[in-house]
């Protein structure tokens, strides 16, 4: 059930990510709803189901891409390992904790992004994407992680409620 | 590192990430005309939804843009009723009839032009997630008759063509996309050049002409067509006009900036250009 529902969040994302969030462009960057929702996810499961569900939301993202699959599959996957990793040493339901993880982990993934699928194959302007694009994407995310991650730990409450009672039948 | 290997997890994810070495590996090496079981099934199943997004999207700025616009109509209205009283005095027949003539001779050009093209029309269902690319998947695919290397354009202009189809759904890689170039012709002084996607530029909506040499004197506000050469589009598609003229950095040619004739911003329909493969020559 509980891995049916993040299946599910994780589409509804994806579609959403694709279709209306070029409507809500900041400075002609669009925020990535995938990322927020895995690294705010991976937060609250720890880093094992974060793999699991940065994995399948990379996979989302890959099989839409024009070129080239899995860059993103295996940076999504590690972005949620790290994510996971963090919320075992810092207290869980802090927006403070997911704010600033989010603009880390966005802009570390959007930097290793870049590098891996351009600066390697001769794109240069290392500062200009840094300044036009990693940064300001980095703060919209993280802007946009805190209804999101309190949106999520209301499910996650929700669902806790619900596996603890059915456990007891 | 004994430790390492007892832990199933890290083994795991080890496992994983060699998959996904390998995967990466075989996908930019091997060429396909058509996307795989998953992807198709996939993009089947998503893109239908992905459509009825995609509209409400449109629909609600369309409302946006309307409720905005009210407030600057009443002015911009009384403006143009004036306008237009001095303007009908300023029109008189030999220059309506002038116009009249030259727009005929235009609609005939052009339908001479597209007549020999098949066109399908399709909707624009998604765009990609990210801010790296510019490329939207469309609602039609091999039931449609469509093939990879399709031509793809609107009624102002070229958008770009199919890299990647599925039965009901099609990959679109556009013109601004850094990872496209068409071959390309100055319409007023058929200098030949090269128009490219740009990193930096894409996320404006703009992209790059590049190759032309220093003697040539194109100007900004030349328009730029397809010229043929490439083997992926067929000659006479408009791509766009010169926005700006700069030098290139080590001096030996210079580059311009182009508006496509499109806007990449707001794409909902398009044709696709069925019989692509017959009107190139290789």
């Amino acid at each position: 059930m509980r891995s049916f529902i993040t299946g599910i969040i994780l589409v509804f994302a994806f579609i959403l990510q694709t279709t209306l969030i070029q409507y809500i462009e900041l400075w002609n960057v669009k925020p990535n709803l995938i990322i927020v929702i895995i690294i705010s996810l991976a937060l609250i499961r720890g880093s094992v189901k974060g793999a699991v569900i940065g994995l399948c939301g990379g996979i989302l993202m890959d099989l839409f891409l024009a070129k080239g699959f899995g860059l993103n599959s295996l940076l999504c996957m590690y972005i949620g390992i790290i994510a996971g990793l963090i919320s075992t040493r810092f207290v869980k339901e802090s927006y403070f904790v997911a704010t600033l993880f989010t603009f880390l982990l966005s802009f570390v993934y959007e930097l290793s992004f870049f590098f891996l699928r351009f600066y390697i194959w001769g794109e240069t302007q290392f500062l200009f994407f840094i300044k036009n694009t990693i940064i300001p994407q980095s703060i919209y995310n993280c802007i946009l992680v805190i209804p999101i991650y309190h949106f999520i730990m209301k499910i996650n409450n929700w669902l806790e409620k619900r596996f603890k009672i059915s456990r007891k039948y | 590192m004994a430790y390492f290997f007892r832990n199933k997890y890290i083994v795991g994810l080890i496992f994983v990430t060699i998959v996904i070495f390998v995967l990466m590996g075989v996908s930019t090496t091997v060429e396909r005309s058509k996307a795989n079981v998953v992807e198709d099934i996939v993009g089947n199943i998503l893109s239908p939804v992905q459509k009825i997004f995609y509209n409400i999207g449109e629909s609600i700025d369309g409302i946006i843009n309307f409720l905005g616009e009210i407030k600057t109509l009443k002015m911009q209205n009384e403006e143009l009723v004036k306008k237009i009283d001095m303007m009908e005095q300023e029109n008189r027949s030999i220059q309506e009839l002038k116009d009249e003539n030259r727009r005929l001779r235009e609609m005939l050009d052009l339908k001479q032009k597209t007549d020999k093209f098949e066109m399908v029309a399709a909707e624009v269902v998604s765009k990609d997630p990210g801010n790296w690319f510019n490329t939207f998947i469309i609602d039609k695919g091999t039931a449609h008759g469509l093939q990879k290397k399709c031509a793809v354009i609107t009624s102002k202009g070229l958008v770009g063509y199919i890299c990647d189809i599925g039965t009901n759904w099609a990959k679109v890689i556009s013109i601004i996309d850094a990872d496209s170039s068409v071959g390309s012709i100055v319409v007023r002084t058929r200098d030949i050049a090269v128009v490219k996607g740009d990193l930096t530029l894409q996320n404006q909506g703009l992209c790059k002409m590049t190759y032309i040499s220093k003697g040539e004197n194109v100007i900004s506000g030349d328009l730029v067509e397809t010229s043929g050469m490439g083997g992926i589009y067929p000659e006479g598609l408009l791509i766009g006009k010169i926005k700006e003229i700069k030098p290139e950095e080590h001096g030996i040619s210079k580059y311009a900036i182009i508006e496509p004739a499109v806007d990449f911003e707001r794409i909902n329909e398009v044709f696709v250009i069925k019989n692509t493969s017959n009107l190139v020559t290789e």
